[in-house]
């Protein structure tokens, strides 16, 4: 038998392939952070922060489920040489743990420097009150899709430039100006330069994060106008479907629909995770009949013709977009991501008639 | 602001006797514009008032210088009060526009005071939570597999069989900052397929007769602490654990994706595969040109079937390499080395095995089309005493989701197993319903041939379920 032979070939070429991968890892491009983040869009606003101090880098991709990542080895070796690890922290990406135990970087285990949970600080939406997998695939914790909501970009900024903060103390005051300007732009694009003149900056954030904002803007006038004839941005775009009703596919624009105000009023997941049935989709087309819901809303990692069915046959629009930057062609930021969201379904609205706040 | 009305009519006032020159704002409702014109009318009224005055008194001349010049005193005096009164107009006219309703000042002030309003402290008292540490146990998960099968053996009767057939538990947990415990008990009952244990019960080369099968027993399947924050980027793993080899090794048995192992696998290893106590090391993934490589080496007791239980130490080593060949498709190569020794019986045992993946998810439909094809195939020594056997065997296995429920497989398995058996042959189509992410069900058909034999079938149904957190570790 000549196994025997090629075995004891093998054993210690392999024992030499492995001592000669012990070597420190090939020096970071030029110098750079190495950010990884789980997904596109927590990328994207890393990237605004570090500008040209790190490469940054996603694990999904932009028109990929997120929730259901196939752990690869390409992917645990993206984090074996990261300094900064950015995930959402939460029941989202139930694929990372495999991947960290993989990677075996202490720099970026779940509670050293290096390892940034996007979601802190954000007040959550749709926890449930009793966690039972009776209502399919809930998230125990809440609803983790925090993205969804300019006004968590901005918590989720902080929290990223505080992590780098810690790994690259040294560029502080360069990932400060920055994220100072992401927070800004954001605002400006959200409530327009007139608010924003008006109530300045923080005071505006304040009032979106504490969920007073629309409550404040309809009580009070400003020469002799009410003050939401100033909003402006992504909230002036959106009036046509402001205090509306829509159907969605799943459960991940809870955080769009808080800020927005346009209610998910029904799913084509009888509960989240679950494939609809063909009883569910029914009860789905009847109830959009009756409601006239005007539109549709999906990620595009949903199946589109399903989406088109369903639209097709209740004279709703199907409107389907990438749920993160980079999950379609041009979309290679966040302000063009929020850009298409409002832009897309504010025609759909539109189209149905819609003109403003019912 | 009623206050500052007040003294400003009073000021105008003491214009001797002339009535107040602008309208009292605090009667007006929106001063505008008009205020400052108004002010600007003012020192030409002033000062019209006093030439009048200065020519209906005309008087010899130098009672007219003095008077003229008395006249000029007072009408500096007179326009510096102007100017001083038409300042304080202005001012308070800036701060009746701010502080109104509707004014920019009034306007951020309630702005900030909305968006400062927090609800008021929570002061109700708290059960102390000093006795419900509960929260730190470990994760908790069961998993049930359930399988009925009808075998229709080539030269026996036709059974029924219907077995829980394994019921598995599991607790994992983050032992500190740097480690990891993951213990997975189960309780397993063999599955009854017609022509498999002829196909993998092979000549061993001991005269001692293999231990008869007892009750199922619950087993430690698994059972490891697992450090991953090592310096070196080294992942060590100590206790007892599914060896790192070949694709589906590591997989627990209802995560398969048929309900048993292949026939190689099976007759080589064992039905439950390789597990076996000792240490595994991980160490740093590295890239040669695309494709990421990993090296795992693991030495532990060999008490495998491999090598009939013994007490000796066995090794075994992978090195894996990994490309991506587009976001959606993926290629893996694999090489196995394994050895071992059992003094007590004479033996030494070595295998070496590849293996090989291509997968297919499309990103943005990875819950609804998946193709993979996979391979592995073994080559495996033992001398016992005298005797040199070797076998053989391999299989490959295609699947294909072609919608977020349906999965259809076909595995061929084929065996050359130790000393002068038949060579064995199995088919295996399956297909799989995929109710939720945590049930679903099989139906799979089983042929396996061995040379000089009549064919044996099988069908079987099989239902697996998973509660609480833990999900199949698939990498």
């Amino acid at each position: 038998m000549t196994n025997r032979s090629r075995f004891t070939r093998f054993v210690p070429a392999v024992l030499a392939f492995g001592l000669s991968s012990l070597h420190p890892a090939a020096a970071r491009a030029q110098g750079k952070l190495d950010v990884v983040a789980t997904l596109p869009t927590y990328a994207s606003i890393a990237r605004e922060i570090t500008g040209d101090l790190a490469e940054v880098a996603s694990i999904a991709r932009g028109d990929e489920d997120p929730h259901f990542v196939q752990a690869r080895p390409s992917f645990a070796r993206m984090l074996q040489q990261a300094d900064l690890f950015i995930a959402t922290g939460l029941d989202l990406e139930l694929w990372v743990p495999a991947l960290l135990d993989r990677a075996n970087n202490p720099r970026i285990l779940d509670g050293a420097p290096g390892h940034v949970t996007a979601y802190s600080g954000i007040e959550l939406l749709d926890k449930p009150s009793a966690v039972s997998r009776s209502e399919g695939d809930v998230h125990v914790f809440g609803n983790p899709h925090i993205h969804t909501d300019p006004i968590n970009a901005i918590l989720i900024a902080r929290n990223i430039l505080a992590g780098l903060k810690r790994v690259d103390g040294g560029n502080a005051a360069t990932y400060d100006s920055r994220e100072k300007d992401f927070e800004s732009r954001i605002i400006h694009r959200l409530f327009g330069d007139r608010l924003v003149e008006l109530l300045g900056e923080e005071t505006l954030f304040d009032l979106a994060r504490g969920g007073t904002f629309w409550s404040f803007a309809a009580a009070q006038q400003f020469e002799g106008k009410p003050l939401t004839d100033y909003v402006g941005g992504w909230l002036a775009q959106g009036a046509p479907f402001r205090n509306r009703k829509m159907a969605c596919y799943h459960k991940n624009w809870a955080y769009f629909s808080n800020r927005f105000q346009v209610e998910c009023a029904i799913y084509i997941e009888p509960k989240p995770g679950i494939p609809p049935s063909p009883g569910h989709v029914q009860e789905v087309l009847e109830y959009m009949r009756a409601n006239s819901l005007p539109a549709l809303f999906a990620a595009n990692y949903f199946p589109k013709s399903q989406v088109d069915r369903v639209a097709q046959r209740t004279g709703a629009t199907g409107v389907v977009v990438p749920e993160s930057v980079d999950g379609a062609q041009g979309i290679d930021d966040y302000f063009k991501l929020i850009d298409l969201w409002v832009g897309d379904l504010a025609r759909a609205f539109v189209e149905h008639g819609a003109g403003g706040d019912r | 602001m009623t206050h500052t009305c007040y003294d400003t009519r009073r000021s105008v006032s003491a214009f001797r006797g002339h009535p107040a020159p602008f309208p009292d704002p605090g009667t007006t409702p929106l001063p505008g514009r008009r205020a400052p014109r108004v002010a600007r009318r003012a020192p030409l009224a002033a000062l019209g008032t006093l030439i009048v005055a200065a020519t209906l008194g005309a008087t010899p001349a130098a009672a007219q210088e003095a008077r003229t010049d008395s006249l000029e005193a007072r009408v500096r005096r007179l326009t510096v009060l102007v100017d001083s009164l038409l300042a304080e107009l202005r001012e308070q006219t800036a701060r009746q526009e701010e502080e109104q309703p509707g004014g920019l000042e009034a306007l951020r002030a309630a702005a900030r005071e909305a968006a400062s309003e927090t609800p008021p402290p929570d002061t109700t008292p708290q059960p102390s939570r000093t006795r419900n540490l509960s929260v730190l146990n470990p994760e908790i998960s069961v998993t049930g597999d359930v399988v009925g099968g009808f075998a229709a053996p080539g030269g026996g009767d036709n059974r029924v069989s219907a077995i829980p057939r394994e019921f598995e538990f599991s607790f994992i947990s983050a032992l500190d900052p740097y480690a990891r415990a993951k213990v997975f008990v189960s309780k397993e009952e063999e599955v009854e397929i017609a022509g498999l244990e002829d196909a993998v019960g092979m000549e061993t080369g001991l005269d001692e007769p293999q231990p008869a099968e007892g009750p199922p027993a619950i087993e430690l399947e698994e059972g490891y602490g697992q450090w991953v924050g090592l310096p070196g980027n080294l992942g060590v793993k100590l206790g007892k654990f599914r060896h790192e080899l070949g694709l589906y090794n590591r997989w627990h048995t209802h995560a398969l994706f048929e309900i048993e192992r292949p026939l190689a696998t099976a007759a080589f290893l064992g039905d439950d595969g390789l597990i076996q106590t000792g240490l595994s090391v991980d160490l740093p993934s590295f890239q040669i040109g695309p494709a990421t490589q990993t090296i795992t080496l693991e030495a532990a007791k060999a008490d495998n079937k491999l090598f009939e239980g013994g007490t000796n130490f066995s090794y075994v080593g992978r090195l894996q390499s990994f490309f991506d060949v587009s976001p959606s498709t993926y290629v893996q190569f694999g090489v196995n080395g394994v050895y071992g020794k059992n003094d007590d019986v004479d033996l030494t045992a070595r295998l070496l095995s590849v293996d090989a993946v291509l997968r297919w998810v499309p990103i943005a439909r990875a819950k609804y089309r998946e193709f993979s094809l996979k391979s592995e195939w073994y080559w495996v020594d033992r001398d016992v005493g005298p005797q040199d056997l070797s076998g053989r065997g391999g299989y490959a296995q295609a699947s294909f989701r072609w919608d977020q429920r349906w999965i259809t497989g076909l595995r061929a398995d084929y065996l050359d197993g130790f000393g002068d058996g038949p060579t064995a042959y199995a088919l295996v189509p399956s297909v799989t319903y995929w109710q939720s992410e945590w049930v679903r069900f099989r139906l799979q058909y089983d042929f396996i041939k061995r040379t000089g034999f009549d064919g044996d079938h099988t069908i079987m149904f099989q239902t697996v379920w998973a509660v609480g957190p833990h999900k199949h570790e698939t990498y």
